[in-house]
């Protein structure tokens, strides 16, 4: 729910209240009024007829009137005055209506008489009436201009709220570089400085850290150099090949891994850079077979059974890219499988490559497979960036690529755009 | 023939001398910008291996350097940017071919035997070797001056251990010669067997000399 909305929920939850406690106090307040006025009308109505009675020694005669009411009834002795309200009926005005009487006894000579005026009380009830109208008209309107309140002041008033929301959305390390709009209103005005510094934060310690990865990978490019090139010498000497094959076969093999991880990482930074700019068209199918041949040369002791069914699509992208692409996608279903697997390689019109193959027997973690160095269990062969390096090339490229595990078959879609 | 070394890293510059002396090859090494410049203005070189980076300037204004003195000597550039910006940067400054660190000493020494075949033999461009003739341009193979069929592989690899003769080549670097940044895939390099195969057995159907030793575990050898 929105902030606006449970702010305005209360707002007008209190502000109903206050309006009914006023209008009650207000509809009491006038109606004692009224009264007061009509009571101090009928007093002046019985002090006229007492005055009369005196003076004349008999009451005046009657002269009906609209909203005024005067009775004589006999009595036996004096009675206090007192007023009550009833409903009776006007003859005069011909309608029914509430009356406030005044009952009274007056000295008509030596006798005591009573008198009854009664004055029409009908302001009163449309008093009632009107304060209830007033009431409902008041909220119905205070409703209406809530909502173009809400509608307007407030979506406006929450703009800034929102456009440095969808800057935060829209942002990603090291490609944009969000600019948070400036804002007249204090809280949005800090909120977007302390966005502004948390992501330039960011961003600084991401171009640190890929600096880092950058120099690492560069550096280390001589001290590989320098051991791959002495090896290279040292097997010049048939006695110690002969001697150390093996150990110096398994150190050529590491150096070969090493280089091979710096060249990723290197490959990753580069794909961060966007290095990789220019597109081209690529025949899919052309280069996927070169791979699979190759792939099933270099790897032919697995003795996988390599099914592929190839249409003729051609996607534009950067060719190096997609070579990277073809080699980690297949590289993995070559080398993540076990002896006499399977591996299916279907590429559909208008640009899906779908690879699947059998090996491991569990699903990959769909969560962290994409990150760098993840590793599925105790596999220790590969450097663990190669799904890392297919995601950001697929990012840069515009591509979708998804995960499926299903009947022992891993399964790895990349859909172009 | 001379070769100039621009390398500041003294292990590296070391080794490649040591891998390429012999009978045809002196090299001489200049650790520096300035003393690879007073180098190459004074002596002309069979090919130069040339560091992009070096502590105070650039392997690029080097080949700058030799194209305004119309400069033939051959260039191999040596660097550690796998970079594409750098090699066509480099190609474009008249550098000959390029080669990325870590590379291998037979790597090395193919790359530069083939730039000293094209500088040298404009036009016709056959290696000799006893009885077997390579032509390099018509990427054929005579023994006896009877043309043998090999495939691309095989040829490639029959040129690689012509270039590096009498020098035990690791199956690393071969299979890297061969499949180069997808061989880091393979668990073993037993594949490499059936190419060398292949390749020893045609030749010497051919009638040509059983060349290709093995060195256990460690490679081959052409001798």
């Amino acid at each position: 729910m929105k902030l606006s909305s449970i702010y305005s929920r209360w707002n007008l939850l209190v502000i109903l209240l206050i309006f009914l406690l006023a209008s009650l106090v207000c509809y009491f307040l006038i109606k004692g009024i009224i009264y007061g006025q009509v009571d101090g009308a009928l007093q002046t109505d019985k002090s006229r007829i007492e005055t009369f009675a005196v003076r004349y020694h008999h009451p005046p005669v009657i002269i009906p009137v609209k909203d005024q009411l005067i009775r004589y009834v006999p009595s036996d002795g004096y009675q206090e005055p007192y007023f009550r309200t009833v409903v009776a009926y006007d003859t005069v005005g011909g309608d029914t209506s509430n009356f406030r009487q005044l009952f009274f006894s007056f000295r008509n000579g030596d006798r005591w008489n009573r008198a009854l005026v009664a004055r029409s009380m009908e302001g009163t009830q449309n008093l009632f009436t009107s304060t209830v109208a007033i009431v409902i008209g008041m909220i119905l309107l205070m409703l209406v201009v809530y909502y173009f309140l809400n509608s307007l002041v407030l979506k406006r008033l929450w703009r800034p709220f929102y456009s440095g929301l969808d800057h935060m959305k829209r942002y990603e390390l090291g490609k944009t570089n969000p600019d948070f709009p400036a804002s007249g209103i204090d809280e949005f005005a800090f909120m977007n400085s302390i966005l502004q510094q948390a992501t330039s934060r960011a961003e600084r310690e991401y171009r640190v850290l890929k600096e880092f990865t950058e120099n690492a990978s560069h550096e280390m490019q001589t001290p590989l150099t320098v051991i791959r090139s002495k090896l290279d010498l040292l097997i010049q000497d048939k006695r110690i090949a002969s001697e150390y094959g093996d150990n110096l076969q398994a150190v050529y093999m590491s150096i070969q891994k090493l280089s091979s991880l710096n060249r990723s990482l290197l490959l990753l930074s580069k794909i961060d850079n966007n290095q990789y700019t220019v597109t081209a068209d690529i025949d899919l199918r052309e280069r996927l077979e070169e791979k699979i041949a190759l792939f099933q040369e270099v790897l032919h002791d697995q003795r996988l059974a390599v099914h592929s069914d190839l249409d003729d699509v051609k996607v534009h992208m950067n060719p190096d890219l997609c070579d990277f692409l073809l080699n980690n996608i297949l590289g993995n279903a070559f080398r993540h499988n076990r002896s006499r697997g399977r591996i299916e390689v279907l590429l559909k019109s208008p640009g899906v490559l779908v690879v699947n193959n059998t090996g491991h027997e569990q699903a990959l973690d769909k969560e962290r497979m994409f990150t760098r160095f993840y590793r599925k269990g105790d596999i220790n062969e590969h450097n663990g960036l190669g799904l890392s390096i297919m995601k950001q090339i697929c990012a840069v490229s515009n591509c979708g690529i998804s995960y499926e595990f299903r009947d022992g078959l891993h399964s790895f879609a990349v859909e172009w755009p | 023939m001379r070769l100039l070394i621009v390398e500041d890293e003294p292990s590296i510059s070391g080794s490649i001398t040591e891998y390429l002396e012999n009978e045809q090859f002196q090299c001489e090494t200049a650790n520096t910008y300035q003393s690879a410049l007073e180098k190459i203005t004074a002596h002309q070189y069979a090919c130069i291996l040339l560091d992009i980076s070096l502590p105070d300037g650039s392997g690029l204004d080097l080949l700058k350097q030799l194209q305004k003195e119309d400069k033939t000597d051959g260039v191999l550039i040596v660097s550690a940017q796998n970079s594409l910006d750098v090699k066509v940067g480099g190609l474009m400054a008249g550098a000959d071919d390029y080669i990325i660190k870590p590379f291998h000493l037979p790597e090395l020494g193919a790359r530069v035997s083939a730039i000293i075949r094209r500088k040298s033999f404009n036009g016709r461009n056959v290696v000799n070797c006893e009885n077997l003739s390579i032509d390099v341009q018509r990427k054929t193979v005579r023994v006896n001056d009877f043309p043998i069929d090999l495939t691309k592989k095989e040829y490639d690899l029959l040129l690689y251990f012509v270039a590096n003769r009498n020098k035990v080549i690791s199956k690393d670097a071969i299979a890297e010669h061969l499949w180069g940044d997808n061989a880091a895939l393979a668990n073993n390099y037993d594949f490499i067997y059936t190419h060398i195969k292949n390749l020893r057995r045609k030749l010497v159907w051919a009638g040509c000399k059983d060349h290709l030793r093995s060195v256990y575990g460690a490679g081959y050898t052409f001798e």
